[in-house]
């Protein structure tokens, strides 16, 4: 294969991975179906919201707490995906949490 | 219909679907089966990255016959810096991670370590050479 061809093909490998990689991502940050994920059955007066935890970037938990904080008025607890499925834990009653 | 192939030709083919489409496929898997069960975040997070880089530090080897092109090498690795930098800033979707950088470092240099195992394997070559 010729040069010219081989440093095109090298920069149109590098654009399409490019290209996948932000088209992977999600373009919104929020969803138009929000409410369907919510339990019809859950209040959130009456309820202990659970939130999985951040754990790999501390950063970025740090500000969804201080966002639960400033926009959540009732009850919640950061707690590892581990334990939000445990369906024997501390957290496994339903109608609490 | 019946497609000839030389066996050069059928070795890169090989060699693209080992080294380029099957991490692709395994980094897209990770991401399905999240959704499914639960992995380490470590794995949800770093590898299916990793194995984004390892196919892209590989399908240029590949483009280039398996000999290390530096300039292409380099380029790749200002690549994935901006990358990870224009997600700091905001301006691709995204969080940049220094750590996400990193790891796209490992996976680049393995692609690059098992360069020549490859080559030879797939090939029956040695490429020692470098291509600038």
């Amino acid at each position: 294969m010729d040069y010219r061809f081989k440093n095109l093909y090298s920069g149109i490998a590098i654009f399409l991975f490019l290209f996948l990689s932000i088209a992977c991502y999600p373009s919104k940050k929020t969803y138009s179906n929000g409410e369907k994920w919510i339990p019809e059955d859950f209040n959130p007066a009456k309820h202990t919201l659970l939130i999985q935890k951040y754990k790999s970037n501390e950063k970025q938990q740090a500000k969804m707490e201080q966002y639960m904080q400033q926009k959540y008025p009732y009850k919640y607890v950061f707690v590892s995906m581990e334990t939000i499925i445990d369906r024997e834990g501390k957290y496994a009653d339903t109608d609490i949490y | 219909m019946q497609i000839n192939l030389s066996e050069k030709e059928l070795s890169k083919w090989k060699d693209i679907g080992c080294n380029m489409i099957l991490p692709l496929f395994i980094g897209t898997a990770v991401y399905a089966m999240k959704k499914i069960i639960s992995l380490p975040l470590v794995i949800v997070n770093y590898l299916a990255d990793g194995l984004w880089a390892y196919s892209l530090q590989s399908c240029i080897l590949i483009i280039w016959n398996r000999k290390i092109n530096w300039m292409w090498t380099a380029a790749l690795l200002l690549f994935c810096a901006g990358f990870e930098i224009l997600q700091k800033i905001k301006l691709l979707s995204g969080t940049g991670d220094i750590y996400d950088f990193l790891i796209y470092v490992i996976f680049m240099a393995t692609a690059l370590i098992f360069n020549n195992i490859f080559s030879f394997y797939f090939y029956k070559t040695k490429t020692h050479g470098l291509q600038v």
